[in-house]
């Protein structure tokens, strides 16, 4: 039995024909099931910043429905820009989080963590007891084409995450991107026990998820794939294929996504 | 299924902490993956002009695993690279030869990469063309290094048809243009990191040209074995890329 945290569904098949929120959870499925993927976190199938209200809420309305759909397979993130409007935005976020289909909070490259738009978003998250999860990542933007660079032009890197866990100490924080992260974004937030880190991100590169577990501690690292922009095989056998103990194996696949989401485990 | 990684290296690397860091751990670990044949380059060579240093030393440690079979890294700048490679080659487990175009600073279109394409032809060994080895969004704003570029691994691969030619490390936008190639590129698998990797490269590659690979020990081995297990991918096909492939490859050699 896994949990991972960390799946998109996705807005077309390979014909480029659309998915209704059930294509898209047969889509998923028929990824997870083979491994053994009893639940998967849906963060959104629209990772690109700069969404407006109408296209944040549809986000949102589609992974309500793939989650209405398979509730014992999938949970919910309500997926925010935080540069819509304040009123717009704890509007989104009460609605959402006060369905029995979100968890937890997705934030993309739309703002960066350090801005104070972060602080409603925070506050309302502490307030309905879900998880932010943050994309983060230390990219090379050397090779960066112009439309790339303004994509990521306010994205957060792993010493904002952490700055954002300084100001919200209450709140649970998901820094995304373990890969994407490395080594310096590991140390970053090693001392916010308010932070934990998700194994997704770029191939699957050895030794990051060692170190991971030697200054994080297992406890604090998710299992997260990327899924469907990225496969099972490579993301799963990161894990699997680390040399590292089997507890440490299990906290990362299953126990610490059920303990921070307090997820029922019924499949 | 006989499993051969034609893509893998041992050593050092100043920017990554290697899961498997000794040649018997990462022998262990190809033994548990139930992989049959690896072929060996020597990381260090890849940062140094001289690759001959660090390449005689993992020849010399190589040799007492039976698994291993050594490649050899040629920067086709220094004059006597053929003499290097003839002596290595001299030793018996030598099995191809590879390039790091960009690192050495050492375009495919030199001259003196068609001499090297000859002498290998000659040798009956392929030229393996390492495209990158790490995500370029990652690597150190100190330490930048662009990756090879499809078009020019084509167009080599034309001129010099009687050399066999593996492509390592390409992404799934490299596949596309790979597959403009002659039938002596090859391919392989270890950056293709979508649901179905194998499925999705054979939509983009000839499924004959494709090669397994694993990239380690920068990427952990196991990933790639489980590519070759999804679901999705026919046993026939897995059994190809696995080995066949690279198996029809070498027998095409004149």
């Amino acid at each position: 039995m896994m949990i991972d945290i960390h799946t998109h569904p996705p807005k077309r098949n390979l014909f480029g024909e659309s998915f209704d929120p059930e294509g898209a959870a047969q889509a998923l499925l028929a990824e997870m099931n083979p491994y053994g993927i009893s639940k998967a976190g849906l963060l959104g199938n629209n990772c690109y910043p700069f969404q407006t209200e109408a296209s944040v809420r549809e986000v949102n309305d589609f992974t309500l429905e793939v989650v209405r759909r398979h509730p014992e397979r999938f949970f919910g993130f309500c997926f925010i820009n935080p540069g819509n409007d304040p009123a717009f935005i704890r509007e989104e976020l009460d609605r959402c989080l006060s369905l029995p289909e979100f968890y937890a909070v997705k934030l993309e490259v739309c703002v960066n963590c350090r801005s104070s738009r972060l602080d409603l978003v925070m506050e309302r998250a502490i307030a309905h007891r879900a998880v932010v999860l943050q994309h983060s990542w230390y990219v090379n933007t050397w090779e960066m084409s112009p439309a790339e660079m303004k994509h990521q032009a306010n994205r957060s890197e792993p010493h904002d995450v952490a700055d954002l866990a300084r100001r919200f100490p209450e709140g649970r924080i998901i820094m995304a991107h373990m890969e994407g992260c490395g080594v310096r974004g590991i140390l970053d937030i090693a001392e916010l026990p308010n932070v934990w880190v998700d194994t997704s991100g770029s191939q699957p590169f050895s030794g990051t998820l060692e170190y991971a577990i030697e200054i994080l501690g297992s406890e604090r690292i998710l299992f997260g794939s990327d899924l469907l922009g990225r496969g099972l095989a490579g993301q799963l056998g990161r894990i699997m294929g680390t040399p590292i103990s089997s507890e440490d194996r299990q906290n990362i696949l299953l126990h610490n996504a059920a303990k921070l989401f307090s997820l029922h485990l019924d499949h | 299924m006989k499993i051969i990684d034609v893509n893998a290296g041992f050593g050092f690397w100043p920017i990554q902490r290697f899961s498997f860091s000794t040649l018997s751990a990462l022998d262990g670990e190809y033994e548990r993956l139930g992989v049959e044949e690896v072929w060996l380059s020597a990381v260090e060579s890849i940062l140094y002009p001289e690759p001959e240093t660090y390449d005689q030393r993992l020849l010399s440690a190589a040799s007492e695993y039976p698994r291993f079979r050594v490649v050899k890294t040629i920067n086709p700048l220094l004059a006597n690279w053929e003499a290097r490679l003839r002596d290595a080659h001299s030793s018996g487990i030598l099995r191809a030869v590879k390039l790091f175009p960009n690192y050495h600073g050492a375009p495919l279109a030199l001259p003196a990469v068609k001499n090297l394409c000859a002498v290998a032809a000659q040798l009956r060994l392929p030229v393996l063309i390492q495209m990158r080895v790490n995500d370029e969004r990652n690597q150190p704003s100190c330490l930048q290094m662009s990756a090879v570029q499809a078009g020019e691994i084509v167009a080599l691969a034309q001129e010099a048809p009687e050399t066999l030619f593996i492509a390592l490390a390409p992404y799934h936008s490299d596949l596309k243009i790979l597959a403009t190639g002659s039938a002596n590129l090859l391919a392989d698998i270890s950056f293709m990191d979508y649901s179905n990797a194998v499925g999705a490269a054979s939509r983009l590659f000839p499924q004959e040209r494709l090669v397994f690979g694993s990239h380690a020990p920068w990427l952990l081995p196991q990933a790639a074995v489980m590519k070759l297990g999804h679901l999705e991918v026919p046993l026939a096909l897995a059994a190809k890329v696995a080995s066949g492939n690279l198996q029809a490859g070498l027998n095409s050699l004149p």
